[in-house]
């Protein structure tokens, strides 16, 4: 596995240097368990709705909190190869659903992949939105063992995450199911789920208890917002899917560090890093250098309202999204911080000293971070396509041109791959600080 | 027995056979002769332009197989370029210039069918603004339309309902379905103005609501959907409402044996050969037409076909056998039994389009492939196409080249699917 380089750099000069020295975060990094992901492997995510669509299953705007999670894996480690496959599909339980019986799914749409790791998230329509009934969660949970079991024998080294079910929203609006409501039913669901991975010693993901707590202190701050975290009730937003992101990969000991720079005069050396490199430091009047960090903040769209109203109920940003600067030792009160010679704010020597999170800011790393996020969509929205639209469609058919078709779509993702590789990988940028 | 109507109640079933006599005898009197022409023409390419109600691929499919089925002979080239959330001036898809130039002008439709806006008025109270805009953004279509593709013909719809039947009102004064209701109003004039076909696909939906609505609520609510998006029963409505506009006939094909006389006295549509008359009655049929891929053993579709005449407006595949000597004889096709039936009832007229026959198994197999060629091209336009829009990866041309080639094949396997088959009928004593 690939783990943010602590440790690079080297002293070049009084006024122009370059360190590296570990900062307290990356040391952090380092005393947490590994990220999950290793280098070459080849994920599958397997689910229902939640993991197939976002809210209305526009074609141009699912498969959300894999796609986020992909994004993170590529753009926080951008020399580690990963493959990701979204195999989920809307509507199913654990005996399969519209894509075939839970047999054919596995073979077709998990197994014949090959996989290193998969993970499951179902529950949200084997519960058939009622009151918990025996029968039905019996066959749900001899449902999941049987999936477990399949996978065991057919992918014998495949790491398994079993995900508690995301929540059923009965915190915005009233409970609309007897007996305790809906999510009462998932998180019944979620403890059989528990209790089986460890028993079977897998990785544990819970999508339901942050978003639960994140709708509950969203409610109180602004509820015609909160509501529209999971607009149905069953289909999270872009918001909600952040944090079902943020869980899975919590599950998975994701690194919170990007990147982080300390520049302080009064320190010998001066400059700290973490997972960046610093390069012509110049200290005039103003401060510039060049930096090349080794990753890209996560691509949260702080203009949405909902994204906004989530990330400040939850540690979205701390646990995953920190790209700090720090500034010791300024003379100026107010300083304009320029990157490639846009304007991306003016902080005050305060708040500088303090440290600022640049991965919160329209930076230019925010941006490619955001190419890379849209690249990863279209390469998702191809592969859907292919399997959907043609491999699954026409499944019954031969048909002269099939072959090529499904050849030259497998093609056209594998551009789009090496596409999402190119457009993460680290690009230097000159960061400037000019007193006001 | 192997009626198509098993799971619809009993009553449902004689009211079809019924309302098929009728028709049969209305039709044998030549009511297909005095039916205006299909306004669809051989080599027509058929753009649907609009919203999520079009999008899902589910109206839009059942006029496309019902053009292929019942003119086999024609070549129809059918395109779905509808896009979720769009208004007149666009949506996701991009501005509505760029909307209809890449999705709808780049094909050199012959025919373009319009219906816009459940979301024009954003789901709000009658509100001068947005019908205004509304109204001018609808008319900069008909113009950038008209002007780029003389001789053009065009059909606007008036927008399917915001069920207010099986659901409450959405506000007073009307409700929103009020709104769309205005809004359709305008459609209306704009389509007389400018000569355009128009189609209601409003009101037929909402009275079938209401008639359904009196028989049973929980199937009622399946045929409004969710209230926005018509469920498939709901769209079979609104594929008859747009047919019924285009003057789709109804008849499938007639047939007058007389049985006593061993000879066939009237034939529409239909070809008969090798008719013998003993105890049995055995002919050889080749139908120029398919019945409609109604899936009767869908209860909300069942219902549907109770509330509505889309039967007898579409469906009329009339079998009438006059001079038998028995009761009751069974009807086998193909060696398949389908029905047993009355002598008065086979004497007055039967229609087959509402069984289980090879016929209606052949045009569920058309529809299963109209189904098929449009999940192909929506992939092609939504997941390559206009999501690659900025990009040019290196295979990207191959992949849209290599899936129009395989829209090719469906389109033809399409076609031949649809082609007239001879089957064998046998009446027999019971």
């Amino acid at each position: 596995m690939r783990r943010p380089n602590t440790t690079r750099g080297a002293f070049a000069g009084p006024r122009t240097a370059l360190f590296a020295i570990a900062l307290i975060l990356a040391i952090r990094a380092r005393t947490q368990a590994p990220f999950a992901l290793r280098d070459g492997d080849r994920i599958v995510f397997y689910g229902d709705d939640i993991t197939a669509v976002q809210f209305f299953d526009n074609p141009l705007e699912p498969r959300l909190y894999p796609s986020f999670v992909e994004t993170y894996a590529i753009t926080r480690f951008p020399h580690a190869h990963f493959d990701f496959v979204n195999s989920a599909w809307a509507g199913d339980r654990v005996s399969g659903g519209a894509g075939g019986t839970i047999d054919i799914r596995l073979q077709r749409d998990v197994i014949a992949y090959k996989p290193t790791v998969v993970t499951v998230m179902l529950g949200m329509n084997d519960g058939e939105m009622s009151p918990y009934h025996t029968d039905r969660f019996n066959k749900f949970a001899s449902g999941f063992e049987h999936i477990l079991s399949t996978l065991r024998s057919n992918l014998p080294e495949a790491r398994v995450t079993a995900i508690k079910p995301s929540p059923y929203d009965e915190v915005t609006q009233q409970p609309d199911v007897a007996d305790g409501g809906y999510n009462r039913v998932l998180m019944q669901y979620g403890t059989f789920i528990h209790q089986t991975a460890e028993r079977e010693g897998l990785t544990i993901a819970d999508l339901n208890t942050t978003l639960v707590a994140v709708l509950e202190k969203a409610t109180a701050i602004d509820p015609a917002t909160a509501r529209k975290i999971i607009p149905d009730r069953i289909h999270p937003s872009a918001a909600g899917h952040l944090i079902l992101a943020e869980d899975l990969l919590k599950a998975w000991n994701a690194p919170a560090l990007v990147s982080a720079v300390r520049i302080d005069e009064s320190r010998q050396p001066f400059i700290h890093t973490g997972n960046t490199t610093v390069r012509d430091l110049k200290i005039a009047l103003a401060l510039s250098w060049t930096q090349t960090d080794n990753a890209l903040p996560f691509p949260i769209d702080m203009a949405d309202p909902v994204v906004g109203l989530v990330v400040s109920c939850s540690d979205l940003v701390p646990a995953l999204d920190q790209q700090t600067l720090q500034v010791n030792g300024l003379v100026a009160d107010r300083y304009e911080l320029r990157i490639d010679n846009d304007t991306i704010g003016v902080f005050t020597r305060e708040q500088l000293r303090e440290g600022i999170n640049l991965a919160l800011l329209d930076t230019p790393m925010k941006k490619q971070a955001i190419r890379v996020f849209d690249l990863v969509r279209a390469r998702n929205n191809v592969h859907f396509g292919r399997w959907k639209r043609v491999q699954f469609a026409i499944a019954d058919d031969s048909l002269p041109h099939k072959q090529e078709a499904l050849d030259a779509l497998e093609a056209l993702e594998q551009d789009l791959l090496t596409e999402v590789r190119l457009a993460a990988e680290p690009k230097p940028h000159r960061f400037l600080l000019v007193p006001q | 027995m192997r009626a198509r109507t098993k799971s619809i109640q009993l009553s449902g079933t004689v009211a079809c056979v019924a309302r098929a006599v009728f028709y049969a005898m209305l039709c044998m009197a030549g009511c297909a002769h005095a039916q205006s022409v299909f306004d669809l023409r051989d080599g027509d390419r058929v753009i649907f332009y609009g919203d999520s109600i079009t999008e899902p691929r589910m109206y839009t499919n059942f006029v496309e197989t019902y053009a292929v089925t019942r003119f086999p002979a024609l070549r129809f080239e059918f395109r779905d370029s509808a896009w979720g959330g769009d208004r007149v001036t666009g949506g996701r898809g991009g501005s509505i210039d760029v909307r209809l130039q890449r999705d709808v002008l780049a094909y050199r439709p012959s025919v373009v069918a319009i219906m816009l806006g459940i979301n024009d008025g954003w789901g709000l109270p009658y509100d001068p603004k947005l019908y205004n805009r509304f109204c001018s953004g609808y008319e900069h279509i008909i113009k950038l339309l008209t002007d780029a593709l003389p001789g053009l013909r065009v059909t606007v719809m008036r927008p399917s309902p915001y069920d207010e039947v099986t659901r409450p009102q959405a506000f007073a004064g009307g409700g929103y379905n009020g709104v769309l209701v205005r809004y359709g109003e305008f459609v209306k004039r704009l389509g007389e103005r400018e000569g355009l076909t128009v189609a209601d696909l409003n009101a037929p939906l909402v009275s079938v609501l209401v008639a359904a609505e009196a028989l049973d609520h929980a199937l009622a609510r399946r045929i409004a959907g969710d209230g926005t998006h018509p469920g498939i029963a709901g769209h079979l409505v609104l594929a008859a409402a747009l047919l019924r506009a285009w003057h789709a006939p109804a008849l499938v094909s007639s047939v007058e044996i007389d049985a006593a006389g061993t000879r066939v006295a009237r034939t529409t549509n239909a070809n008969i050969s090798a008719l013998t008359a003993d105890q049995s009655i055995g002919w050889t049929e080749t139908d120029d037409a398919l019945p409609f891929p109604i899936d009767f053993g869908d209860p909300a579709i069942a219902l549907v076909v109770r509330c509505s005449d889309i039967v007898d407006a579409l469906d009329l595949q009339l079998l009438k056998v006059t001079g038998l000597k028995f009761p009751r004889y069974m009807l086998s096709i193909d060696g398949q039994p389908v029905e047993i039936f009355d002598r008065g009832q086979l004497d007055e007229g039967v229609n087959l389009a509402v069984f289980d026959t090879p016929m209606s198994r052949q045009a569920a197999n058309v529809h299963a492939l109209t189904s098929k060629r449009n999940e192909v091209q929506f992939g092609r336009w939504r997941q390559v196409e206009s999501a690659l829009q900025s990009d040019s990866p290196a295979h990207k041309k191959a992949a849209l080249d290599a899936l129009d080639e395989l829209e090719r094949d469906l389109l033809d396997r399409q076609h031949a699917a649809a082609l007239p088959r001879p089957h064998h009928f046998e009446l027999k004593p019971q």
